[in-house]
Protein backbone atom coordinates (compact mmCIF):
# COMPACT_ATOMS: atom_id res chain seq x y z
CA UNK A 1 0.00 0.00 0.00
CA UNK A 2 1.32 3.45 -0.89
CA UNK A 3 2.23 5.55 2.12
CA UNK A 4 1.18 9.14 2.68
CA UNK A 5 3.44 11.66 0.95
CA UNK A 6 6.30 12.72 3.16
CA UNK A 7 7.24 16.40 3.20
CA UNK A 8 8.97 18.88 5.46
CA UNK A 9 8.63 22.66 5.57
CA UNK A 10 11.82 24.63 6.06
CA UNK A 11 11.43 28.26 7.05
CA UNK A 12 13.85 30.71 5.44
CA UNK A 13 14.12 34.50 5.36
CA UNK A 14 11.02 36.25 3.97
CA UNK A 15 13.04 38.68 1.87
CA UNK A 16 14.65 35.95 -0.23
CA UNK A 17 13.64 35.64 -3.88
CA UNK A 18 12.40 32.43 -5.46
CA UNK A 19 15.86 31.97 -7.03
CA UNK A 20 17.48 32.29 -3.59
CA UNK A 21 15.08 29.70 -2.19
CA UNK A 22 15.77 27.30 -5.08
CA UNK A 23 19.52 27.57 -4.53
CA UNK A 24 18.95 27.08 -0.79
CA UNK A 25 17.28 23.78 -1.65
CA UNK A 26 20.41 22.65 -3.50
CA UNK A 27 22.47 23.35 -0.37
CA UNK A 28 19.94 21.75 1.96
CA UNK A 29 19.69 18.64 -0.18
CA UNK A 30 23.45 18.32 -0.20
CA UNK A 31 23.68 18.67 3.58
CA UNK A 32 21.01 15.99 4.14
CA UNK A 33 22.62 13.54 1.70
CA UNK A 34 26.16 14.04 3.04
CA UNK A 35 25.11 13.82 6.68
CA UNK A 36 23.02 10.70 6.12
CA UNK A 37 25.82 9.01 4.19
CA UNK A 38 27.93 9.62 7.30
CA UNK A 39 25.38 7.73 9.45
CA UNK A 40 24.08 10.84 11.22
CA UNK A 41 20.38 11.56 11.70
CA UNK A 42 18.60 14.89 11.36
CA UNK A 43 18.78 15.23 15.15
CA UNK A 44 22.57 14.83 15.10
CA UNK A 45 22.64 11.32 16.56
CA UNK A 46 24.23 8.30 14.90
CA UNK A 47 21.78 5.93 13.22
CA UNK A 48 21.37 2.55 14.90
CA UNK A 49 23.12 -0.31 13.07
CA UNK A 50 21.12 -2.44 10.63
CA UNK A 51 19.49 -5.62 11.91
CA UNK A 52 21.24 -8.96 11.63
CA UNK A 53 18.49 -10.40 9.42
CA UNK A 54 18.64 -7.46 6.96
CA UNK A 55 22.42 -7.67 6.86
CA UNK A 56 22.18 -11.32 5.83
CA UNK A 57 19.95 -10.66 2.81
CA UNK A 58 21.25 -11.03 -0.75
CA UNK A 59 20.18 -7.43 -1.48
CA UNK A 60 22.42 -6.22 1.30
CA UNK A 61 25.33 -8.25 0.00
CA UNK A 62 24.78 -7.16 -3.62
CA UNK A 63 24.88 -3.52 -2.63
CA UNK A 64 28.14 -4.14 -0.77
CA UNK A 65 26.81 -2.77 2.48
CA UNK A 66 27.98 -3.14 6.04
CA UNK A 67 25.76 -3.67 9.08
CA UNK A 68 27.73 -1.05 10.99
CA UNK A 69 27.47 1.57 8.23
CA UNK A 70 23.79 2.52 8.46
CA UNK A 71 23.59 5.24 5.80
CA UNK A 72 20.14 4.60 4.28
CA UNK A 73 21.80 3.76 0.98
CA UNK A 74 21.05 0.44 -0.67
CA UNK A 75 20.71 1.72 -4.22
CA UNK A 76 20.98 5.40 -3.27
CA UNK A 77 17.62 6.11 -4.90
CA UNK A 78 15.77 7.15 -1.76
CA UNK A 79 18.39 9.48 -0.42
CA UNK A 80 19.11 11.10 -3.74
CA UNK A 81 15.57 11.72 -4.91
CA UNK A 82 14.58 14.34 -2.39
CA UNK A 83 12.65 16.98 -4.28
CA UNK A 84 11.73 20.60 -3.94
CA UNK A 85 7.95 20.31 -3.71
CA UNK A 86 6.95 23.91 -3.05
CA UNK A 87 8.47 27.36 -2.91
CA UNK A 88 6.62 30.08 -1.02
CA UNK A 89 7.41 33.41 0.60
CA UNK A 90 9.94 32.63 3.31
CA UNK A 91 9.79 28.86 3.07
CA UNK A 92 10.33 25.77 0.95
CA UNK A 93 8.77 22.34 1.25
CA UNK A 94 11.01 19.38 0.52
CA UNK A 95 10.06 15.73 0.29
CA UNK A 96 9.16 12.96 -2.10
CA UNK A 97 6.86 12.44 -5.04
CA UNK A 98 3.68 10.81 -3.77
CA UNK A 99 3.13 7.16 -4.62
CA UNK A 100 6.77 6.36 -5.36
CA UNK A 101 8.84 3.60 -3.82
CA UNK A 102 11.29 6.21 -2.58
CA UNK A 103 8.49 8.00 -0.71
CA UNK A 104 7.46 4.75 0.97
CA UNK A 105 11.04 4.04 2.01
CA UNK A 106 11.42 7.55 3.42
CA UNK A 107 8.17 7.19 5.39
CA UNK A 108 9.55 3.98 6.85
CA UNK A 109 12.81 5.62 7.89
CA UNK A 110 11.02 8.69 9.30
CA UNK A 111 8.38 6.82 11.31
CA UNK A 112 7.99 7.26 15.03
CA UNK A 113 9.58 4.47 17.07
CA UNK A 114 6.98 2.01 18.32
CA UNK A 115 4.44 2.59 15.52
CA UNK A 116 2.10 -0.33 15.10
CA UNK A 117 3.25 -3.02 12.63
CA UNK A 118 6.53 -1.20 12.10
CA UNK A 119 9.33 -2.98 13.87
CA UNK A 120 12.90 -1.83 14.13
CA UNK A 121 14.31 1.59 14.94
CA UNK A 122 13.43 4.74 12.99
CA UNK A 123 16.23 6.58 11.19
CA UNK A 124 15.13 10.17 10.72
CA UNK A 125 17.07 12.03 8.06
CA UNK A 126 14.78 14.52 6.34
CA UNK A 127 15.39 17.86 8.00
CA UNK A 128 18.07 20.21 9.25
CA UNK A 129 19.67 20.87 12.58
CA UNK A 130 19.74 24.52 13.68
CA UNK A 131 23.41 25.02 12.86
CA UNK A 132 22.92 23.51 9.39
CA UNK A 133 20.07 25.91 8.68
CA UNK A 134 22.22 28.82 9.84
CA UNK A 135 24.97 27.66 7.46
CA UNK A 136 22.52 27.64 4.51
CA UNK A 137 21.21 31.10 5.38
CA UNK A 138 24.76 32.48 5.67
CA UNK A 139 25.80 31.03 2.29
CA UNK A 140 22.78 32.34 0.41
CA UNK A 141 23.12 35.72 2.11
CA UNK A 142 26.70 35.88 0.82
CA UNK A 143 25.61 35.44 -2.81
CA UNK A 144 22.78 37.93 -2.19
CA UNK A 145 25.29 40.45 -0.88
CA UNK A 146 27.54 39.93 -3.91
CA UNK A 147 24.54 40.46 -6.20
CA UNK A 148 23.16 43.52 -4.42
CA UNK A 149 22.16 46.35 -6.77
CA UNK A 150 22.38 44.25 -9.95
CA UNK A 151 18.71 44.64 -10.90
CA UNK A 152 17.77 41.01 -10.93
CA UNK A 153 20.90 39.92 -12.78
CA UNK A 154 21.93 38.10 -9.64
CA UNK A 155 24.01 35.01 -9.00
CA UNK A 156 21.25 32.69 -7.82
CA UNK A 157 18.97 33.54 -10.73
CA UNK A 158 21.81 32.77 -13.16
CA UNK A 159 22.67 29.53 -11.40
CA UNK A 160 19.06 28.43 -11.70
CA UNK A 161 19.15 29.26 -15.42
CA UNK A 162 22.31 27.15 -15.85
CA UNK A 163 20.64 24.29 -13.96
CA UNK A 164 17.70 24.42 -16.36
CA UNK A 165 19.86 24.56 -19.47
CA UNK A 166 22.00 21.63 -18.36
CA UNK A 167 18.91 19.67 -17.39
CA UNK A 168 17.18 20.28 -20.72
CA UNK A 169 20.17 19.59 -22.92
CA UNK A 170 22.66 17.39 -21.15
CA UNK A 171 20.48 15.15 -18.97
CA UNK A 172 17.88 14.60 -21.67
CA UNK A 173 20.61 13.63 -24.12
CA UNK A 174 21.87 10.94 -21.70
CA UNK A 175 18.34 9.62 -21.27
CA UNK A 176 18.01 9.25 -25.02
CA UNK A 177 21.43 7.68 -25.39
CA UNK A 178 21.13 4.28 -23.81
CA UNK A 179 21.06 1.60 -26.44
CA UNK A 180 21.79 -1.97 -27.34
CA UNK A 181 24.66 -2.50 -29.74
CA UNK A 182 28.18 -1.13 -29.51
CA UNK B 1 27.89 44.79 -19.91
CA UNK B 2 29.02 46.08 -16.50
CA UNK B 3 31.85 44.55 -14.45
CA UNK B 4 29.51 42.39 -12.40
CA UNK B 5 27.75 40.98 -15.47
CA UNK B 6 31.06 40.38 -17.17
CA UNK B 7 32.49 38.54 -14.16
CA UNK B 8 29.28 36.54 -13.72
CA UNK B 9 29.19 35.49 -17.39
CA UNK B 10 32.82 34.35 -17.22
CA UNK B 11 32.26 32.40 -14.02
CA UNK B 12 29.16 30.68 -15.38
CA UNK B 13 31.07 29.73 -18.51
CA UNK B 14 33.89 28.28 -16.40
CA UNK B 15 31.32 26.46 -14.24
CA UNK B 16 29.77 24.83 -17.30
CA UNK B 17 33.24 23.84 -18.54
CA UNK B 18 33.95 22.15 -15.19
CA UNK B 19 30.63 20.28 -15.22
CA UNK B 20 31.02 19.14 -18.82
CA UNK B 21 34.72 18.29 -18.56
CA UNK B 22 35.63 14.81 -19.74
CA UNK B 23 36.76 13.85 -16.25
CA UNK B 24 33.42 14.80 -14.71
CA UNK B 25 31.41 13.20 -17.52
CA UNK B 26 33.33 9.95 -16.98
CA UNK B 27 32.43 10.04 -13.30
CA UNK B 28 28.75 10.66 -14.08
CA UNK B 29 28.71 7.93 -16.76
CA UNK B 30 30.33 5.33 -14.51
CA UNK B 31 27.81 6.19 -11.80
CA UNK B 32 24.93 5.61 -14.23
CA UNK B 33 26.39 2.25 -15.30
CA UNK B 34 26.82 1.20 -11.65
CA UNK B 35 23.23 2.20 -10.90
CA UNK B 36 21.91 0.13 -13.83
CA UNK B 37 23.95 -2.93 -12.84
CA UNK B 38 22.93 -2.78 -9.18
CA UNK B 39 19.28 -2.10 -10.02
CA UNK B 40 19.21 -5.10 -12.35
CA UNK B 41 20.97 -7.37 -9.89
CA UNK B 42 18.36 -6.35 -7.34
CA UNK B 43 15.74 -7.60 -9.81
CA UNK B 44 14.37 -4.39 -11.27
CA UNK B 45 14.04 -3.14 -14.83
CA UNK B 46 12.75 -0.06 -16.62
CA UNK B 47 10.52 -0.62 -19.64
CA UNK B 48 10.83 2.89 -21.09
CA UNK B 49 13.07 5.93 -20.68
CA UNK B 50 12.12 7.98 -17.59
CA UNK B 51 9.73 5.22 -16.53
CA UNK B 52 9.42 3.65 -13.08
CA UNK B 53 11.71 0.87 -11.84
CA UNK B 54 9.65 -2.31 -11.66
CA UNK B 55 10.39 -5.96 -10.81
CA UNK B 56 11.67 -7.88 -13.81
CA UNK B 57 9.40 -10.44 -15.42
CA UNK B 58 9.56 -13.73 -13.47
CA UNK B 59 11.55 -16.72 -14.72
CA UNK B 60 9.77 -19.71 -16.24
CA UNK B 61 9.48 -22.88 -14.17
CA UNK B 62 11.63 -24.85 -16.62
CA UNK B 63 14.37 -22.22 -16.56
CA UNK B 64 14.34 -22.18 -12.76
CA UNK B 65 14.96 -25.94 -12.82
CA UNK B 66 17.81 -25.45 -15.26
CA UNK B 67 19.31 -22.79 -13.00
CA UNK B 68 19.04 -25.07 -10.00
CA UNK B 69 21.01 -27.66 -11.89
CA UNK B 70 23.61 -25.06 -12.86
CA UNK B 71 23.89 -23.98 -9.25
CA UNK B 72 24.54 -27.54 -8.09
CA UNK B 73 27.43 -27.66 -10.58
CA UNK B 74 28.75 -24.33 -9.35
CA UNK B 75 27.89 -22.65 -12.66
CA UNK B 76 25.37 -20.10 -11.44
CA UNK B 77 26.79 -16.71 -10.52
CA UNK B 78 27.03 -16.02 -6.80
CA UNK B 79 24.94 -12.84 -7.09
CA UNK B 80 21.77 -14.70 -7.96
CA UNK B 81 19.66 -17.72 -7.01
CA UNK B 82 17.80 -20.24 -9.20
CA UNK B 83 14.49 -18.43 -8.75
CA UNK B 84 15.71 -14.83 -8.81
CA UNK B 85 14.99 -12.87 -11.98
CA UNK B 86 17.94 -10.48 -12.20
CA UNK B 87 19.40 -11.12 -15.65
CA UNK B 88 22.33 -12.92 -14.10
CA UNK B 89 23.48 -16.41 -14.92
CA UNK B 90 27.18 -16.00 -15.60
CA UNK B 91 27.14 -12.25 -14.91
CA UNK B 92 28.78 -11.51 -18.28
CA UNK B 93 25.95 -9.53 -19.85
CA UNK B 94 25.68 -7.01 -17.00
CA UNK B 95 29.47 -6.80 -16.86
CA UNK B 96 29.45 -5.74 -20.51
CA UNK B 97 27.55 -2.48 -19.93
CA UNK B 98 29.83 0.36 -21.00
CA UNK B 99 29.77 4.09 -21.58
CA UNK B 100 31.33 6.30 -24.19
CA UNK B 101 31.75 10.03 -24.22
CA UNK B 102 31.57 12.08 -27.36
CA UNK B 103 31.95 15.78 -26.68
CA UNK B 104 29.25 16.59 -24.13
CA UNK B 105 27.28 13.44 -24.83
CA UNK B 106 27.25 10.23 -22.79
CA UNK B 107 26.09 6.98 -24.40
CA UNK B 108 25.39 3.84 -22.38
CA UNK B 109 25.60 0.61 -24.37
CA UNK B 110 26.35 -3.11 -24.27
CA UNK B 111 29.68 -4.29 -25.60
CA UNK B 112 30.00 -7.42 -27.72
CA UNK B 113 27.77 -9.19 -30.20
CA UNK B 114 26.91 -12.14 -27.96
CA UNK B 115 26.03 -9.94 -24.99
CA UNK B 116 23.87 -7.77 -27.25
CA UNK B 117 22.04 -10.87 -28.46
CA UNK B 118 21.36 -11.88 -24.87
CA UNK B 119 20.24 -8.36 -23.98
CA UNK B 120 17.92 -8.15 -26.98
CA UNK B 121 16.40 -11.49 -26.07
CA UNK B 122 15.74 -10.25 -22.53
CA UNK B 123 14.09 -7.12 -23.90
CA UNK B 124 11.87 -9.34 -26.06
CA UNK B 125 10.95 -11.19 -22.86
CA UNK B 126 9.77 -7.88 -21.35
CA UNK B 127 12.90 -7.48 -19.26
CA UNK B 128 14.19 -4.08 -20.38
CA UNK B 129 16.98 -2.95 -18.13
CA UNK B 130 19.16 -0.37 -19.89
CA UNK B 131 16.80 2.62 -19.76
CA UNK B 132 17.33 5.59 -17.46
CA UNK B 133 14.49 5.58 -14.93
CA UNK B 134 12.57 8.55 -13.58
CA UNK B 135 14.37 8.23 -10.27
CA UNK B 136 17.74 8.15 -12.04
CA UNK B 137 16.79 11.36 -13.80
CA UNK B 138 16.04 12.97 -10.43
CA UNK B 139 19.38 11.77 -9.14
CA UNK B 140 21.14 13.26 -12.14
CA UNK B 141 19.36 16.59 -11.72
CA UNK B 142 20.31 16.73 -8.03
CA UNK B 143 23.89 15.79 -8.79
CA UNK B 144 24.26 18.38 -11.54
CA UNK B 145 22.59 21.13 -9.48
CA UNK B 146 24.97 20.43 -6.61
CA UNK B 147 27.98 20.31 -8.91
CA UNK B 148 27.02 23.59 -10.59
CA UNK B 149 26.71 25.32 -7.24
CA UNK B 150 30.00 23.89 -5.95
CA UNK B 151 31.90 24.70 -9.16
CA UNK B 152 30.54 28.23 -9.19
CA UNK B 153 31.45 28.76 -5.55
CA UNK B 154 34.98 27.53 -6.25
CA UNK B 155 35.40 29.88 -9.23
CA UNK B 156 33.53 32.98 -8.02
CA UNK B 157 36.08 34.13 -5.43
CA UNK B 158 39.01 33.90 -7.87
Amino acid sequence: MAEEQIKKRIDLPNEWSEDDLRQAFVLINNIIVERTRNNISSTGKRFPNYSKSYSQSLEFELAGKSRTDPNLTLTGNMLESIQLLEVGTGYIIIGYEAGTEENDKAVWAERENGEENKRGPARKFLGLQDFELEQVIAEINLTRADSAGQDGNDINSNLNDVNTIVQDQFINSIINNTKLGD
Amino acid sequence: MNDFEDKLAKQLEQTLKDILSEKNLEKIAQDIVDQIVLRTKLGKGVSQAEGPEKPLEKLSTSYKKQRKSLQSKGKLHETTTPTRSNLTQTGEMLDSIRYKINGEEITIYIEGEFNNKKANWQVDQKRSFLNISSVQKKRLINLINTQIQAAFKKNWGK
